[in-house]
């Protein structure tokens, strides 16, 4: 555990009281739903821009994907190569659509192009999915930030709930997408600057080509696979073609996305916002897996910890002092060869030697990974059940471990806006969702009056608090429950491939009707549950072939149960 | 040959510039990152 330092504390409670204060005072007086859904549609597309960025990155972006380039490199970037082209989707097909029917969500277009059901069985879908990620949106980040800072479990999830809460409820959409700005803007400063540091701290005598020839010999300059395997999760062809159908899903029909982009002041702006996502998400996950990347190459030359999870190694050390000591004279000698080793291969490039100090190097490595699997080894003999995974942990610890007092404030003021930033997209989408797609439209459905517009607003609050509500409770018990996690996190993304489906048999089939796609979306579903249960096929593909049956069940039902003809 | 051009596709539409300037970045990033890969390994 790591205490901050009292510049750490300034910096970092400054930058998150600032923005939530900014946003709170820009976006007072919230008068009507529509103020609260579309913030009266006034934004302009480098908010909205900023703000779809930031609602993709949540704190996992920062804390786990650094993590990611330390242990394997480049290669997660080819998980956003579809993403540019879905950005082109959208801009070119659904944006028109909704702005031309002035939908509030996208579920409501449903509606317009089948039926009340297809709205309602999509909508569930969404809030069943939205509601158990928001919840870990919360945790995973809590419960890293709780063990490296020794912050308090339950305080660290209420705090950061309830202050996304408090500006969400009180500024509507608009208060999200301006504090989301701002706190894009942090997270981008802070990633480069962090990126600078790293490299600033590689050892004299390492130059940056130097680490990333260091780097790319020891497997971590990975970024484009052509392999066909569907098993093998990040290949050019499943971020290409996977990618391109997740991002479809994610930011064409997923509310928290489309509320968005739909605050836009025209088409235009709200294309604009897409398509400079669509321009600047690779760099930015690029140059985060490149950080990561140079973390590796300083742990090349400064002896890393054992084990980054240190709560877990300390358990490990109460239980097997005397094997984690030999494990210990082990890291070290491993450690100690792959370092000298790569002094060696930069000092023989261009020379003769060069081949026989690459071979060296890739021997002391592998080295290195044998001391690995002993450290994992004894940590599962040890404390049975306990996490060996500990790349979540190497970023953070780099950061409080070697980077100047101040930036470690910003860092971690990086890490809590884009906990921030999700987080409040997630709530607002809920609360939204619940309120124009199931309250007003069941109100609706029963005959009721329309209500006053100060009683829609305050209904849209209420549930948006009733969310917030769930989701903190559902963070707060998580850490109960072992496997839930992961669970949550394969629920979440058995939904998007039907639900895609849905919105492209709208969008391109016009001739379908809405019992052939709701069964279709029914079967496509029962699909994607086999697919998981049953089979290792890479989760990118679920969305694919999710997408793919329900086009396929729809046009066959279609032929099965033509349409009535059109009335003359 | 006529001297008219085919109206654009409605999918492009007005918008077909950005739309390339995007799918050419992809694709530039691409490239760019292998030819990277290559000098690395």
């Amino acid at each position: 555990m790591t205490g901050l330092a009292t510049l750490d504390w300034i910096v970092l409670l400054g930058t998150v009281a600032t923005i939530v204060l900014y946003g709170a005072w820009r976006t007072r007086g919230v008068r009507n739903v529509d103020s609260f859904v579309r913030g009266d549609a006034q934004l302009r597309w480098p908010t909205i821009g900023l703000s779809i960025m930031a609602t993709q990155a949540s704190a996992i972006t920062f804390i786990s994907t650094p993590g990611q380039g330390f242990a394997d490199g480049l290669r997660f970037v080819q998980f956003y190569f579809g993403l540019p082209l879905a950005m082109i989707v959208i801009s070119a097909v659904f944006v028109p659509v909704y702005y031309r029917l002035k939908v509030r969500t996208a579920y409501e277009y449903l509606e317009h192009r089948f039926d009340a059901r297809v709205r309602f069985l999509c909508g569930i879908l969404f809030l069943i999915g939205r509601g158990l990620a928001t919840g870990i949106t919360i945790y995973a980040p809590s419960i890293i930030l709780s063990q490296i800072l020794g912050w308090p479990l339950q305080g660290t999830i209420w705090a950061m709930g309830g202050i996304v809460v408090i500006y969400t409820v009180l500024g509507g959409t608009r208060a999200v997408s301006i504090t989301q700005t701002q706190q894009m803007v942090v997270m981008l400063v802070g990633l480069f600057v962090a990126a600078v540091v790293v490299v600033l701290r590689l050892p004299d005598g390492v130059s940056l080509p130097g680490a990333i020839k260091i780097a790319g010999v020891l497997g971590r300059v990975n970024p484009v696979g052509f392999q066909l395997d569907l098993d093998d999760r990040y290949t050019f062809w499943s971020g290409l073609a996977g990618g391109f159908f997740l991002a479809l899903s994610y930011f064409g029909t997923d509310q928290s996305q489309v509320q968005r982009y739909l605050s836009g002041r025209s088409v235009a702006e709200s294309r604009l916002g897409l398509l400079f996502n669509g321009l600047f998400k690779i760099p930015m996950q690029l140059l985060i897996l490149f950080t990561g990347v140079m973390v590796f190459v300083f742990y090349v030359f400064n002896r890393p910890p054992v084990h980054f999870d240190r709560t877990t190694m300390a358990q490990v050390e109460a239980r097997r002092g005397a094997e984690v000591a030999t494990l210990d004279a082990h890291h070290a000698a491993a450690f100690t060869e792959r370092r000298s080793a790569a002094l060696d291969y930069l000092a023989a490039r261009g020379t003769p030697r060069e081949d026989t100090a690459r071979t060296a190097l890739v021997t002391a490595e592998q080295h290195v990974k044998a001391v690995e699997t002993e450290t994992h080894a004894l940590i599962e003999q040890a404390v049975p059940g306990a996490p060996t995974r500990d790349t979540d942990f190497v970023f953070l610890s780099f950061v409080l471990a070697h980077l100047p007092v101040g930036l470690v404030g910003l860092l971690i003021a990086v890490i809590l806006c884009a906990a921030m930033s999700a987080i409040a997209s997630g709530l607002i989408a809920l609360g939204v969702t619940t309120t124009v797609d199931f309250y007003l439209r069941i109100r609706q459905s029963l005959g009721r009056p329309p209500a006053s517009p100060r009683h829609d607003l305050r209904a849209s609050q209420v549930m948006t608090v009733l969310w917030a509500a769930a989701a903190i409770g559902f963070a707060s018990v998580a850490s109960l429950f072992a496997n839930l996690i992961e669970a949550v996190n394969i629920l979440g993304s058995i939904f998007y491939g039907p639900i895609l489906g849905v919105f492209v048999v709208a969008l391109f089939l016009k001739r379908v009707t809405a019992t052939p796609v709701l069964l279709g979306a029914l079967a496509a579903q029962a699909l994607v549950v086999v697919l998981v249960f049953a089979t290792r096929v890479s989760f990118l593909w679920y969305n694919v072939l999710g997408c793919a049956a329900v086009v396929a069940v729809s046009l066959a039902m279609q032929a099965l149960w033509p349409a009535p003809p059109a009335p003359p | 040959m006529s001297d008219d051009p085919l109206p654009p596709p409605p999918f492009w539409g007005t918008w077909r510039r950005l739309y390339w300037l995007v799918a050419g970045a992809l694709v530039a990033n691409i490239v760019a990152l292998w030819l990277l890969a290559r000098w690395a390994a």
